[in-house]
C-alpha cells in the first residue's frame, strides 16, 4: 500500500515536473519566434527609413554589380537600390544597399563585387558608399543579416522594401521622395 | 504538500512567461502597423496636389471617406494581418469657399489653399480592434 502510494506521488512529482519543462521550451519557442519583429525590424527600419528619406532618387538593380554600373535597371522586385544624395555643395554622391552573400570580415583585399553570386555563402544586408573614384571598397555598414529575404520594390512611385524574417514574418517600409 | 508547491510553482512560471510573451505580441503588432503608415505618409506627400483635390483623390472631401482593404504585414508563422485604411481630407477653415472653406480675400489674401489629409489604420487581432491615425497637411 505504502509502496504503491509512493509509486504514485514519485510518477505525479515526475509528470508535473516534464510539463514544466514542456511548458518552458514551449515559452522560448515563441519568445524567439517574436525576435524579429521585436527587436531586429525596428533597428533595420531607423536605418533604412533615414536612407530613404533622405535620398534624392534611387534605382533598382538585380545585384551589386549592375548597380554600381548603373547596367539594367529594373522595376520589379530587387535586392539592390542604388540611392544619390546630395551634398551641401551641390555634388551628388551615392550609396548603394544591398542584399547579398555575406561579406568575408577577415579579407584584407578590397571586396569583390562579383562574389555576390555565391550561393554558398549566407545573405546579409550591407550599406556600401561608392567613392569618388569609383571603385567599390568594403560595405560602410552591416545592416542585418536575420531576415531570409530583402525585396526594394515601387508602388505607386513610392520606394519600399519588403522584409521577409526567419519565421515567415514579413513587414514593409516606404520612402518618399 | 510537495505536491502542491510543485503544482502552484508551474503555475507561477506559466502566468511569468505569458507576462512576457503577451506584451511583445502587442509590439509586434505596433511595428507593423507603423511600418504600413509609413506608406500612407509617403503617398500623402508624393501625390500631386491636382490628383489631391481630384474629384477621384484617394482622399476624398470630408465628409466622404474611402475605405480600403490592406494587407499591413505577416506575424512569424507568416499568418497575414488584414486591415482596411480609410481615407479623408478636411479643408482649412481659412480656404476659399470652392475649396471648402470660409475664407475670404481678406483673410486668406495668398488664395493659399490647405488640406488636412487624414489615413486612419483599423485592424483585427484576436476580437480586438486596433485603430491607428497619422495627418499630414498640403498645402498649395
Amino acid at each position: 500500500m505504502e509502496l504503491s502510494l509512493v509509486i504514485v506521488i514519485g510518477i505525479t512529482i515526475g509528470s508535473i515536473v516534464m510539463a514544466m519543462l514542456n511548458q518552458q521550451i514551449a515559452f522560448l519557442r515563441i519568445f524567439k519566434a517574436q525576435s524579429f519583429l521585436n527587436e531586429e525590424a525596428p533597428v533595420i527600419s531607423n536605418h533604412i527609413s533615414k536612407l530613404l528619406l533622405s535620398a534624392e532618387r534611387f534605382r533598382l538593380h538585380a545585384n551589386l554589380s549592375d548597380a554600381l554600373s548603373g547596367a539594367n535597371p529594373r522595376l520589379t522586385d530587387s535586392p539592390a537600390v542604388l540611392l544619390n544624395f546630395r551634398q551641401p555643395d551641390g555634388t551628388v554622391r551615392a550609396g548603394i544597399l544591398s542584399f547579398q552573400n555575406v561579406v568575408d570580415k577577415d579579407e584584407a583585399t578590397i571586396f569583390d563585387y562579383t562574389q555576390a553570386v555565391d550561393d554558398t555563402k549566407p545573405m546579409a544586408l550591407y550599406y556600401f558608399v561608392i567613392p569618388v573614384s569609383g571603385t567599390l571598397s568594403k560595405p560602410e555598414w552591416a545592416v542585418t543579416d536575420k531576415p531570409t529575404d530583402i525585396d526594394f520594390f515601387v508602388e505607386a512611385g513610392i520606394i519600399r522594401v519588403r522584409l521577409t524574417g526567419p519565421a515567415g514574418e514579413e513587414i514593409i517600409f516606404s520612402g518618399s521622395m | 504538500m510537495a505536491l502542491s508547491i510543485l503544482t502552484i510553482v508551474g503555475l507561477i512560471l506559466l502566468q511569468l512567461s505569458l507576462n512576457v510573451i503577451q506584451p511583445r505580441q502587442y509590439s509586434l503588432q505596433q511595428v507593423l502597423s507603423d511600418a504600413y503608415l509609413t506608406f500612407e505618409r509617403s503617398t500623402a506627400d508624393r501625390i500631386p496636389f491636382e490628383d489631391l483635390i481630384a474629384t477621384d483623390s484617394p482622399w476624398p472631401a470630408f465628409p466622404n471617406i474611402e475605405t480600403t482593404p490592406v494587407e499591413i504585414g505577416r506575424l512569424p508563422g507568416g499568418r497575414a494581418v488584414l486591415g482596411e485604411v480609410t481615407r479623408t481630407r478636411f479643408a482649412d477653415q481659412e480656404n476659399y469657399p470652392i475649396d471648402g472653406g470660409a475664407g475670404t480675400v481678406a483673410t486668406n489674401p495668398a488664395a493659399m489653399k490647405i488640406w488636412k489629409v487624414q489615413s486612419v489604420l483599423r485592424y483585427q487581432i484576436a476580437e480586438r480592434t486596433y485603430v491607428k491615425s497619422r495627418t499630414f497637411v498640403r498645402a498649395q
